[in-house]
């Protein structure tokens, strides 16, 4: 074992597929030592060694930990050495290797400025007080200048064409990418995670006969042999033209300058899946608190458990895969907390056969939390309707709380360029399953190979895979949204945007989420509003009626926005 | 700002105010892409319709039911050329003589008071007004609304106004959504919407139209020192720490521009962009007063800089509209000004 939360090496085979027990690996965080396995993620390592802690939160200076995976990540890390915004990524992003040499995103000497003095004016986003001060001295003594940023250099940048271009490597993205070699095409696919494959490893099935992560498995292999994958490869912007702006590390493990690519492409797929919504609560931030399919994600890959004693609150079937999981793997599971009055279908069948003891229609209050230690203590829960035995608030005791909103599709590049199958942008998003997945991917690829004049020449692959039932949906916000709590309950954990911020809002404000937006930053995180995905909107829409703009798919710096503007007079 | 600012305005002088806002009632986005009162324009008609932008800013604050933030950290307008030089100085021989606080500095005082721009080797004189002010728009428009409700206004949001109601000659209200409001008088303060209502009702109104984009940074960067108006390029900072940058053309190119210029800023990341359209009258000037139209007053095409004429011409149609005198260097912004100009642009 390599720490307090790594599974035996007797837990069952599944657990830590991408991990070699026998190679332990050295690295270092901000000077202090930790141990891994070799297939570890910096993310995997440092929760397996009981670190619950990745960061701050940037206004309020709360402790946070990992909530999620990849992009939706809200407390980003970078290799030592590495410096400007694109150097921040996921820890679950950085492979582990011996001697790896790692920091938490900085937080700055403003950030430290705002712990220390109050927020005297009504937003809290503006500058210290003491800053300020400072800057309006310097305008009128002679006192040094400020300290200006490192200029950052240049980044590289090309231009590449191809027929089509499929954003996501996911099933559907895979799937796509299939379709459209079928029938000749020339494809690309950008993927802006460094594993292809998406969560199919986390789901059962199989795709031709073959499990769903062994099926992403050949398919990856097959594209990279042709030099038609990307990873690490973001797209952050569908141009009107239909070109595609690709933001990129060209060594991800090593500390380097970012590339911009501009892919001409005759179509474009988007295959970009779906996340998984948080649920919104007080003490939703705090360390301990995780996504569902991350749980499993660091359980399966890296035989990593969120705690020794988990409680799993749900409004769907993906708590229930986890408790499964959990359960499967030796870790004790003190509830499945179901928002739902009678959920039913064969994840939930098989929870409660494994044992997983289950409180329906029950929902998340809070959680206590243990300021000294960063760690979760107990988890506040209550029926929803305040009747049955557990009307009343119970304290469950538990050191890590499990938590899933049902997956949202993640459409921001759709709905920010405005782009549709007339343009030759065509959507890969059917349903958060792996038959829709696998299905509407290579549909869109076969509607992108007839703009081309080409069509599949083999079969639609064949899908085995169970679905969730449709049936009750339970909302991920709480009955009343000015209930006591909502100024820690979150709805942007990057932008320290909480529940009771935007029902103070759009009481000043009306529905006019753009200015509501302009004035509480959202979106503006480090995740760009990401993890929290559609709940700000959800909450503002039931407030005003009227919804936000999507995060942020990924922002640019002014350097690369040059770079481009340089590639287009090209 | 500028309709909120006219509803207030009207509010306070006694009369019953209502206002139809196609959108959300908040800063328009000519306004947010230069959140800076100022009075030192290089145009004459300008600076003196703007002279006491500052001070009129500062005495509306003092009054407003909630917070504005507002910083003063002066306005630099750079020359870029050895012309422009020679015109600036004209400028800040005459703003001086006017009693402005406003002077041509050299291009080394400029690096010292923007250490960003220190390393650009185009570099030159400027016109530095270190009393010109920087404004949350947005808190701005709320405290405006907030007060012109206070005033008695009311206010509605997400309610286009889709026609001038007239009676021959005479405007006797509008139609929103479907509904007749009848008003003895009718101010139109969105730039677009007003052309649209004047020439479907058959009135003549022309327009110059200047696409834009805004570019807003994310918030950790440097100090600027004061707002700057490079050639085309206006940028300004927030009390969140956050550039706001707009320019002609798309945002790639602003970047590009503003990379150019200081180096330092490659590392900021964009957090938000967004077209605006700045509207002039066809000769360069506002279009504040009376319209042809009987009942029909004009607020529009305020050009660049919106914020620091808004509070002076919503005075000045006030006080037209209770039959008084304006404010008197908004004369020459007339909108029945120079019509044989107005003719040819008809003709055209």
């Amino acid at each position: 074992m390599t720490g307090p939360h790594r599974l035996p090496a007797t837990a069952p085979g599944g657990f830590g597929t991408e991990v070699d027990r026998s190679e332990p690996v050295g690295f270092r965080l901000g000077g202090r030592v930790f141990g891994g396995l070799y297939g570890d993620t910096l993310a995997s390592a440092l929760l397996a060694s009981g670190v619950r802690k990745f960061g701050g939160s940037p206004l309020l200076g709360r402790p946070r930990g990992l909530m999620a995976l990849g992009l939706e990540d809200q407390t980003p890390m970078a290799l030592e050495g590495d410096a400007g915004p694109w150097s921040l990524v996921s820890g679950s992003e950085i492979t582990l290797r011996e001697g790896l040499r790692a920091r938490q995103a900085s937080s700055g000497v403003e950030t430290a400025l705002r712990r220390f003095a109050p927020v005297m004016s009504p937003d809290r986003r503006a500058l210290p007080a003491a800053q300020q001060m400072l800057e309006r001295l310097r305008r009128a003594l002679p006192l040094p200048g400020p300290r200006l940023p490192a200029v950052e250099p240049p980044p590289f940048s090309r231009v590449e064409t191809c027929g089509v271009l499929v954003i996501g490597a996911g099933l559907a993205g895979l799937a796509a990418a299939a379709a459209l070699r079928s029938a000749g095409v020339d494809v690309r696919v950008v993927e802006a995670s460094r594993r292809a494959g998406g969560l199919a490893d986390l789901y059962g099935g199989t795709v031709d006969g073959l499990p769903l992560a062994g099926w992403a498995s050949a398919q990856a292999a097959g594209l990279r042999d042709r030099d038609a994958l990307k990873l690490g490869a973001t797209a952050i912007s569908i141009e009107a033209d239909g070109s595609v702006c690709v933001m990129e590390r060209d060594d991800p493990q090593r500390p380097g300058r970012v590339t911009v690519t501009l892919v001409s492409a005759s179509a474009v797929v988007l295959a970009t899946g779906w996340r998984e919504r948080p649920l919104v609560f007080p003490g939703n931030d705090r360390p301990g608190v995780m996504l569902a399919t991350t749980a499993r994600a660091l359980l399966r890959r890296h035989a990593v458990a969120p705690g020794s004693r988990v409680m799993v609150a749900t409004t769907c079937d993906e708590g229930y895969r986890t408790a499964t999981d959990l359960r499967e793997a030796g870790v004790e599971v003190g509830f499945v907390l179901d928002a739902r009055a009678d959920p039913q279908g064969p994840a939930v069948d098989m929870a409660k056969a494994l044992g997983a003891p289950v409180s329906l229609s029950t929902v998340v209050t809070g959680v206590e939390f243990a300021e000294g230690e960063a760690q979760l203590a107990g988890v506040r829960t209550r029926n929803r309707f305040g009747e049955g035995a557990t009307a009343g608030a119970r304290i469950l005791e538990a050191d890590a709380l499990v938590v899933s909103g049902g997956l949202a599709p993640r459409d921001e590049l759709a709905r920010l360029c405005g782009l549709g199958s007339d343009q030759g942008v065509f959507s890969a998003s059917a349903g958060p399953n792996a038959v829709e997945a696998v299905a509407g991917g290579w549909a869109a690829g076969a509607a992108a190979a007839a703009r081309l004049g080409a069509e599949p020449t083999g079969p639609a692959p064949v899908v085995e895979a169970s679905a969730d039932e449709a049936g009750e949906v339970a909302a991920v916000l709480p009955a009343r949204l000015d209930e006591p709590g909502a100024a820690e309950a979150f709805v942007d954990f990057g932008a320290d945007v909480t529940l009771a911020d935007l029902v103070a809002a759009a009481a000043r404000r009306g529905p006019a989420p753009a200015a509501v937006a302009r004035r509480l930053g959202l979106g503006l995180g480090p995740d760009g509003g990401r993890l929290g995905g559609d709940v700000a909107a959800l909450a503002f829409e039931r407030i005003t009626g009227v919804g936000f703009a999507p995060p942020s798919p990924g922002r640019p710096t002014l350097a690369t926005l040059a770079a481009r503007a340089r590639l287009r007079d090209a | 700002m500028r309709g909120l600012a006219i509803a207030r305005a009207c509010a306070a002088e006694g009369a019953s105010v209502a206002l139809f806002a196609a959108g959300e009632i908040a800063a328009a986005a000519d306004e947010r892409a230069w959140p800076v009162a100022r009075a030192a324009h290089v145009e004459r008609l300008r600076a003196g319709s703007d002279g006491d932008a500052v001070q009129r800013l500062k005495r509306l604050e003092a009054g407003l039911p909630s917070p504005v933030a507002i910083d003063r950290p002066g306005c630099v307008t750079l020359a870029t050329g050895f012309g422009e030089v020679e015109q600036f100085e004209d400028a800040a021989r005459r703003l001086k003589a006017d009693g402005a606080d406003a002077w041509m500095i050299p291009a080394r005082e400029t690096a010292a008071l923007s250490p960003p721009l220190a390393d650009w080797a185009d570099l030159g004189a400027g016109l530095y007004e270190p009393g010109a002010l920087a404004v949350d728009a947005d808190a701005l428009a709320l405290s405006i609304a907030q007060d012109a409700a206070a005033l008695g206004a009311h206010l509605f949001s997400h309610a286009p106004v889709g026609a001038i109601e007239r009676q021959g000659s005479v405007v006797t209200g509008v139609e929103v959504m479907a509904r007749n409001v009848g008003a003895g008088a009718v101010a139109l303060a969105g730039d677009l919407s007003a052309i649209r209502l004047v020439r479907e009702g058959r009135g003549r109104l022309s327009l110059t139209r200047d696409e834009r984009t805004i570019l807003v940074t994310s918030a950790d960067a440097p100090d600027i020192g004061p707002s700057l108006v490079i050639d085309d390029l206006l940028i300004s900072r927030d009390r969140v720490g956050a550039l706001t940058i707009s320019g002609p053309a798309g945002v790639d190119a602003i970047a590009r521009r503003a990379v150019a210029i200081a180096p330092t800023l490659g590392g900021l990341t964009l957090a938000a962009e967004e077209p605006v359209t700045i509207w002039t009258g066809i000769d360069g000037l506002p279009q504040v007063g009376a319209a042809e139209i009987d009942r029909l007053w004009l607020a529009l095409g305020y050009g660049r800089d919106g914020l620091s004429l808004g509070l002076a011409a919503a005075d000045h149609l006030a006080a037209l509209m209770s039959g008084r005198r304006g404010v008197e260097a908004l004369d020459p912004f007339a909108p029945t000004r120079r019509p044989a100009v107005r003719a040819q642009e008809t003709a055209r």
